[in-house]
């Protein structure tokens, strides 16, 4: 992963987490408020495979951990982005070309974040939310995130892929 | 070629180790102790003002635009009525003077006094704690951790981190926050915990003192006022579970301010040393005419430094001005903004009954405002008035050293 690479990433997530915890939240939108981390690290995942994928997703997970307004569980999400991002560079490999395998990726790794996540914080502190409002929050947030990927993810492989051209192992 | 992907994994591996490592660390510390706590206080100071500028990006368009739900009047002035009551009726319980509460509504002068208004720029998104939020105001202007934060409704929490542009509020919605408080009915002590649904748990320890439904609860005040200062509407008892011959008398709560879609709060500063709150009426004189008392207090008039709603530095954010959401009713103090200029001024139309002449006090000073006021027409429409306080002309100076009953 060149140097190039971890800039962008690391722009775009801080990006991703300003907007994730203060102008989405504060959209108001039904259900819940989308988690655009989610998808950047399902896209550089996809295009760089597991291993960057869960460096990326554990430094962007505890940087989200240690910032404001998280007050409990540092390394919560450090663990469940980590996790994230390298499961899903496994899966790069087996997903044909479509449009659309991307797409369900990231909606089921938002899943996969948010049940992990809860399951974590139910453990450790943190990230407190009951089951009644797992069931509203989760389609909800699912369909937000599939909404935002066919943007995102080729975006992020352009890029990449100009950034950093050799081939992905 | 096949080493390498091996070699990943076990990096891999390590990584959630460390996750898991970060975990236990601050799972057995705790808050400012912790020893991660510099490092979340080097990230709030780059993140923080990152959420407030996107906020101040957004709020000029959320200010207008609903996109989902819309907030629910009735319900919210049904909480105000109630947050309204609680206060008076704490007032009663403590002999205080019923008018000072209708000439705001809500609060206490004295408290607004000393409120800082911030706005809230980052909320915890889906995998974040939701039990806390960041609010547009830091150590530059004077917020240290364990400072009460109340909305117009009342309590919702307490600073727990501060950074020099943002702080980080932790909502009375948490089960980790306990607040003890008092109810208003039978002065009982008891504590409230953070509970199922957005409701508070209050227990109370007291067998001989019973739970009611409908109770209201203030904060009973912590030492040194940290983190909580007196008095403050906490919330209203719900539901009671009176289980005979339990030792503790617990019941639901339901909190005066809603948590959803939190947006102005604001800080309260207390002054240094004990917080004055002690109103209570002067004993009066047996005159025929003069039944009504007088709110005296028994410590030095509140520092004239602090009155962060002035205009001049009270918007926290660009994009404070111009909401004209609540301005129908009361509680304006706090819910909206710096004074349209048609505000007269809130001392000015208060029923206060001035009769200053009839107390006995050498102790005590008044704190009501100066005869003045008398002039202005009684019975005004009590409920409409804003509620920005004027610079202060209200407490004559007080007697230096006077000796207080």
């Amino acid at each position: 992963m060149s140097w190039k690479t971890a800039l962008l990433a690391a722009l775009s997530l801080f990006t991703a987490l300003l907007l994730q915890r203060s102008a989405l939240p504060l959209l108001d939108l039904p259900g819940g408020a989308p988690l655009p981390m989610v998808v950047l690290v399902v896209a550089f995942a996809l295009v760089k495979g597991p291993f960057p994928g869960s460096v990326i997703g554990f430094c962007a997970g505890l940087v989200a951990d240690l910032a404001p307004p998280s007050t409990h569980g540092v390394g919560r999400e450090a663990f469940v982005y980590c996790l994230v991002g390298w499961l899903c560079g496994k899966v790069a490999g087996e997903i044909d070309r479509s449009a659309l395998a991307p797409v369900a990726v990231v909606a089921v790794a938002t899943a996969a974040t948010i049940v992990l996540n809860a399951v974590v914080g139910a453990l450790f502190g943190g990230g407190h939310i009951s089951l009644r409002s797992l069931v509203t929050l989760l389609p909800a947030v699912v369909l937000y995130d599939a909404l935002l990927a066919p943007f995102i993810v080729p975006a992020i492989a352009v890029l990449v892929r100009r950034l950093d051209p050799e081939p992905r192992r | 070629m096949n080493r390498e992907p091996r070699r990943q994994r076990t990096y891999f591996i390590l990584l959630l180790v460390t996750a898991f490592a970060l975990l236990t660390i601050d799972y057995h510390s705790d808050g400012a102790s912790s020893p991660l706590h510099p490092l979340e206080k080097a990230v709030a100071g780059i993140v923080g003002p990152g959420e407030k500028a996107v906020a101040s990006l957004v709020k000029p368009l959320t200010d207008q635009v609903h996109f989902g739900k819309q907030p629910d009047k009735v319900a919210e002035l049904q909480k105000q009525l109630d947050a309204a009551t609680s206060l008076a009726e704490t007032a009663q319980n403590d002999h205080r003077l019923v008018a000072q509460l209708d000439k705001l509504m809500g609060w206490d002068p004295y408290y607004v006094d000393k409120m800082l208004p911030a706005r809230v720029v980052a909320t915890g998104d889906t995998l974040s704690n939701t039990q806390s939020v960041t609010i547009a105001a830091g150590t530059r202007r004077g917020v240290h951790i364990n400072m009460t934060v109340v909305t117009g409704l009342g309590l919702i929490g307490n600073v727990v981190q501060v950074s020099a542009e943002t702080s980080t509020v932790e909502l009375l919605t948490d089960p980790g926050i306990s607040v003890g408080v008092r109810n208003s009915r039978t002065n009982t002590a008891g504590i409230v915990q953070g509970g199922k649904n957005g409701t508070l748990d209050l227990t109370q320890y007291n067998q001989t003192s019973d739970i009611r439904k409908g109770d209201y609860l203030v904060t009973r005040g912590s030492d040194n006022n940290t983190p909580y200062v007196p008095d403050v509407p906490v919330g209203k008892v719900i539901a009671v579970d009176n289980t005979p011959g339990s030792a503790t008398h617990t019941a639901v709560v339901q909190p005066f301010a809603s948590f959803d879609g939190l947006d102005l709060v604001a800080i309260i500063f207390p002054p240094p040393g004990k917080f004055p709150h002690q109103f209570f009426i002067a004993p009066v004189t047996p005159g025929p005419t003069t039944t009504a008392p007088v709110i005296t207090t028994t410590s030095a008039t509140p520092p004239a430094s602090i009155n962060p709603l002035a205009p001049a530095s009270g918007a926290p954010t660009s994009g404070t001005s111009g909401t004209p959401t609540t301005g129908t009713t009361s509680r304006s103090a706090v819910t909206t903004t710096p004074p349209p200029p048609t505000h007269t001024s809130a001392v000015a139309t208060t029923t206060t009954p001035a009769v200053k002449t009839t107390t006995p006090k050498p102790a005590t000073h008044t704190s009501t405002k100066p005869p003045v006021t008398k002039t202005t027409p009684p019975k005004s429409v009590t409920p409409t008035h804003t509620t920005t306080p004027p610079p202060k002309p209200t407490t004559t100076p007080p007697p230096p050293g006077a000796p207080t009953s």
